[in-house]
């Protein structure tokens, strides 16, 4: 592993002063699980990581009725922990309490997941059913991203070259609301899913369904959401046709593919099986 | 059975403490006064003509003190078959074949060195399929044997075959016949401890290898041989540090062990190499897959008349004890169950995936996945229950088999009996089908496994030497090896047991070839009944010298005399009893005559090698298992999800019924493992999933409760009645879970893993489901 310096700056100015100087050879890290990997192997060897872990307040997370914002150094085991997130964002709560292990969890954070931009992120499907935004710094001053519009390729996100994550608001939704994330694996932990299944779906005051979101992990080059399902989940009252119509059509338009992890016939097959399982528990 | 006062405790692992509170040195924590970090160059290439290697870069890199490959070592060979050598010269034929090593002061320098190491390949055709290996037009593995001879194909000289009845007879006789294919792949023993060694040599060229080898006693051996290779007129030492985990990934040595040597050697200091996790997955080798056809047939009550199991064994790129373990595959092929007329074949081809090795079960795993998986189906056929036809069939004490196992005790039937009573079997079988979307089913799968030892080399033997303190410490010298599997705390309930004291006097060494006598190695479960053995007769031994001594002490004579609780006990005249402290005292500090009370003892059990016909008694006894598993099986998703888990072992005698528990827990998981989801996975000879997010080996949270049933059958030969258990704990899991899988949902599985997209498909394509594309 090669050398690299190791920056702990106090605040996110500090922060994105040092990634301003050092320039593309410094890596940005708040838990490192999916860095540290890679500098172990080889694939990154960095000049220096800026860790984020010291900036006050990026680890919180502040709870109103509007929603949730998660600090970009959240950890997982923080949201596994959070019973009203569990209440009022069961999907998030899902993903965040399956990533690897509890380990894994008390380091790893949501930011990181995001900004790694794997297509198996487990918290990014989840986030996308929430509709969340992304909140980022950089030189040129603060923006708002979509999370829908954050993930460009594998491994590749909207942030600009020094430009840091530092939190996801995550509005609740405001109806009844049923949501649900599957993580498909062969073991209980320690895994990345070989799909990963979410599915949001809020009525209005007459039971019909109006707002419908799905999201798929390894199912495209990005954890992405699938329109095609969304509009034939919304429009009327959550009958089992309607679920079965939204999973026939989130499995015909997914971008899944062959790999030794899994073959594209059966992640195909499963979303057409876990969409139902989530919205009907069967 | 008798009760004793150390034999047959639970006592926890002594050597537990030590490891659960970091204290414990493994190879990972050895470290030597001025000593370098060797790494080694894996080649690029599957199957190329190496042009040129150029190492002048790397030599450059600060801290190296060493680069070398075969062109400026010695070469040394090593392997079953003596086609392997340290460094490849001139031809590589597996992605972990080594083509150079450096020696650095840190394992920064000799990674960054290793980097810069150049070679100049000629890629080659390459083959990876054994059947296609084994075709007219198949590139050739190797051209020629390690003499020079050229070889015309890939079809290893081994002879694997043994017959014994009358097959055709056996045919003729059956009334339904069961035939199958049954694909197993590769699986790695994931030992926590990776492989790795320390070499130095002395100021006289006399060669210490800090180890963890199961094998100390033949690997000095190797090692002996290497540096006659080298023209090096020393000795060896081989001492072993701590073993994080063997399974038989440590039955044979390594290209690294012998690299390390060199880098030794070439250095004049003490050189470790030691493995990555990568490494580990890359560069040992797994357990080897297998393509079996099993055909057997019944007559009209059930009972067996013929099987004939024959098999194609992917050997990989060079030989090592993955090539011989048809000899023990042969054991269940001929005499699990009564089955007059027998006929079992195996071909090993060499292919250029990855060269294989022993893994816990040595062969057995996949053999027993056929044969339990196709009788299941036979059963069916006939109509029969798969625990009736079990029964009808189930190994006899007294039998011979057809292979000429002379059988002893037997728990076959009390070990099936068990599983049935405990699973509810009667009540829980054929209750799968119907409604729902998640259906449970019960499977069952039996094993036979040597007990005994195993004689596949010229002796199997094991000494021991005792000596007893003139404070009544005993120090137990032992040619085996703890390997974790707990043989330091069955020895001291031994030598306790026969010398009357606690085992908190007993000390066991271990792992040393200047100390210990010779073991022929931790495999074929063979420990606790032969290194148990040898340990008992030396103490006995120590035994007699006491109570010969306390004869003249006491006056009593030495029939009436007894070892018990720290005293001598005179049965007759308690008033003459005597504390062993003060027989001590007397012995050892006489004026004259001074007594030491030390005893050797080699043994070795009463077996033969399998003769030309490969027939004959090789185990000094022989043992059975039988496992039962409800399984709950999700038909939408393939899931299996184990509800219960029953495993029954005929152990002889338990001597220690926590570490016996604990052999069949991790046995057990490994063998889930084996059934559900691990598989290494090759991609032309290129191992795809070399760390452990993509190996699947069951975590914490996979595992499932287990309920062991100990049958104690009391064997003659075994130590106070015990035989092996190390390795059948998993010898039928994945039997009975495939059997499981049946009952629930009525598909047949025949490769491994059972993975939840084998078991849809396998739903799908019987229902007529979306195919794959």
């Amino acid at each position: 592993m090669a050398r690299f310096a190791y920056h702990r700056p106090a605040t996110v100015d500090e922060a994105l002063g040092l990634l301003a100087d050092l320039g593309p050879d410094a890596v940005p890290v708040a838990g490192a699980t999916d860095v540290w990997v890679n500098l172990r192997s080889g694939k990154l060897a960095p000049r220096a990581l800026v860790s984020l872990r010291a900036v006050p307040g990026l680890a919180g997370l502040d709870r109103s009725d509007d929603g949730l914002t998660l600090g970009a150094c959240a950890t997982h085991a923080a949201v596994e922990d959070d019973s009203w997130i569990a209440g009022r964002l069961p999907a998030l709560h899902m993903a965040c309490s399956q990533v690897g292990s509890r380990q894994v969890r008390n380091v790893g954070t949501v930011g990181g997941n995001l900004c790694n931009a794997a297509p198996s992120a487990d918290a990014a499907v989840a986030l996308l059913l929430y509709d969340a935004v992304c909140r980022v710094e950089g030189p040129g001053g603060g923006r708002d991203v979509p999370l829908d519009g954050f993930f460009l390729g594998p491994g590749r996100t909207a942030l600009a070259p020094g430009e840091i994550l530092t939190g996801i608001r995550v509005p609740v939704p405001r109806g009844r609301t049923v949501a649900g994330y599957h993580k498909l694996t062969r073991r209980k932990a320690m895994e990345l899913p070989i799909l990963g299944v979410g599915v949001r779906v809020t009525l209005d005051d007459g039971g019909a369904v109006s707002e419908a979101r799905v999201a798929l992990g390894v199912a495209g080059p990005t954890p992405v959401r699938c329109p095609g399902a969304e509009a034939a989940l919304a429009g009327g009252p959550l009958t089992a046709e309607r679920v079965e119509a939204a999973a026939e059509t989130a499995a015909r338009e997914a971008r899944v593919r062959d790999s030794w992890r899994g073959q594209a016939w059966y992640r195909r097959h499963m979303i057409r099986v876990l969409i139902p399982r989530i919205l009907l528990g069967c | 059975m008798t009760a004793y006062a150390c034999v047959g405790q639970p006592l926890p692992k002594a050597d537990g403490i030590e490891k659960i509170t970091g204290r414990t040195v493994y190879m990972h924590d050895f470290k030597l006064p001025g000593m370098l970090h060797g790494r080694i160059k894996f080649a690029d290439r599957v199957s190329a003509r190496i042009v040129s290697i150029d190492t002048s870069e790397a030599e450059r890199v600060p801290g190296v003190r060493a680069v070398i490959t075969a062109h400026n070592t010695p070469e040394v060979r090593f392997g079953f078959l003596k086609d392997n050598t340290a460094l490849k010269k001139d031809r590589v034929r597996q992605y972990r074949d080594e083509i150079a090593a450096v020696a650095a002061t840190t394992p920064e320098a000799a990674e960054e060195a290793v980097r810069k190491i150049r070679v100049v390949y000629e890629d080659l055709p390459a083959v990876f399929d054994p059947e296609e290996a084994l075709g007219p037009d198949a590139p050739l593995v190797h051209e020629a044997d390690p003499r020079g001879k050229p070889l015309e194909d890939n079809r290893l000289r081994l002879p694997w075959k043994v017959e014994a009845g009358d097959l055709e007879q056996g045919e003729a006789a059956a009334v339904h016949v069961a035939e199958g294919e049954y694909d197993v792949g590769w699986v790695t023993h994931c030992c926590m401890g990776t492989s790795g060694c320390v070499a130095v040599f002395d100021g006289r060229g006399d060669l210490t290898v800090y180890s963890n080898t199961q094998i100390p006693s033949l690997a000095k051996t190797d090692f002996q041989e290497a540096l006659k290779a080298m023209g090096v007129r020393g000795r060896v030492r081989v001492v072993n540090a701590a073993i994080g985990g063997g399974f038989g990934s440590k039955l044979d040595t390594y290209a690294y062990e012998y690299i390390a040597i060199l880098l030794a050697h070439r250095t004049r200091r003490p050189v470790k190499v030691e493995f990555d996790r990568e490494e580990e997955f890359v560069a040992t080798s797994p357990r080897q897959p297998a393509r079996i056809r099993v055909r057997q047939g019944c007559d009209a009550d059930g009972r067996l008349t013929f099987r004939h199991i024959s098999m194609v064994l992917d050997n990989g790129a060079y030989t090592s004890w993955g090539a011989t373990t048809p000899t023990v595959m042969m054991m269940p092929a001929t005499s699990l169950y009564r089955v007059p007329n027998v006929r079992f074949e195996a071909t090993c081809v060499y292919t250029n995936n990855t060269y294989c090795q022993a893994m816990r079960g040595y062969g057995t795993p996949q053999v027993t996945f056929a044969i339990e998986t196709n009788l299941d189906e036979l059963a069916d056929k006939a109509g029969l229950d798969p625990y009736e036809m079990r029964l009808r069939n189930a190994n006899e004490p007294g039998e011979t088999t057809p292979q000429g196992f002379e059988v002893t005790t037997c728990g076959h039937r009390e070990c099936l009996e068990a599983v049935a009573e405990r699973l509810d079997w009667a009540g829980k079988r054929g209750q799968g089908e119907g409604g729902g979307r998640k259906r449970r089913g019960v499977g069952m799968a039996c094993l036979l496994h040597v007990g005994g030892g195993a004689k596949i080399y010229k002796s199997d033997g094991c000494g021991t030497l005792i000596k007893m303190d003139d404070q009544g410490y005993v120090d137990v010298f032992s040619g085996s090896m703890d390997i974790g599997q707990g043989l330091d705390t069955v020895l001291r309930q031994i030598v306790a047991e026969t010398l009357g004291i606690g085992t908190d006097r007993v000390n066991v060494i271990v792992g040393d070839t200047d100390v210990c006598p010779w073991d022929v190695g931790v495999h074929a479960s063979r420990s606790t009944f032969v290194a148990g053995n040898a340990a008992l007769g030396a103490a006995r031994m120590i035994r007699d010298q006491i109570l010969a001594f306390a004869e003249q002490l006491t006056e009593a004579p030495r029939e009436i005399l007894d070892l018990r609780d720290g005293q001598v006990v005179c049965q007759e005249d308690p008033s003459k009893n005597l504390p062993l402290e003060k027989l001590l005292y007397k012995a050892h500090f006489a004026k004259t005559g001074n007594t030491m009370f030390m005893a050797s003892h080699f043994y070795e059990p009463d077996t033969r090698l399998l003769a030309g016909d490969f027939k004959g008694n090789y185990s000094g006894t022989y043992t059975w298992g039988c496992h039962g598993v409800e399984v709950e099986v999700d038909v939408d998703t393939g899931h299996v999800e184990i509800v219960r888990y029953v495993a029954a072992h005929d152990v002889g005698r338990a001597i220690n019924p926590l570490l016996l528990k604990g052999q069949v827990y991790g046995a057990v998981l490994m063998g889930i493992g084996y059934a559900l989801t691990e598989e290494m996975i090759f991609e032309q000879g290129r191992l795809r999933n070399a760390n452990f997010r993509d190996y699947k080996i069951l975590t914490a949270r996979d595992a499932v409760p287990v309920e062991t049933v100990i049958v104690e059958t009391d064997d003659p030969a075994g130590p106070f009645g015990a035989k092996g258990i190390g390795e059948p704990g998993l010898v039928p899991t994945a039997p009975a879970i495939a059997n499981a899988i049946y009952d629930a949902v009525g598909v047949r599985l025949h490769t491994l893993p059972m993975k939840p997209e084998v078991v849809l498909r396998a739903l799908l394509d019987r229902d007529g489901g979306p195919g794959p594309a």
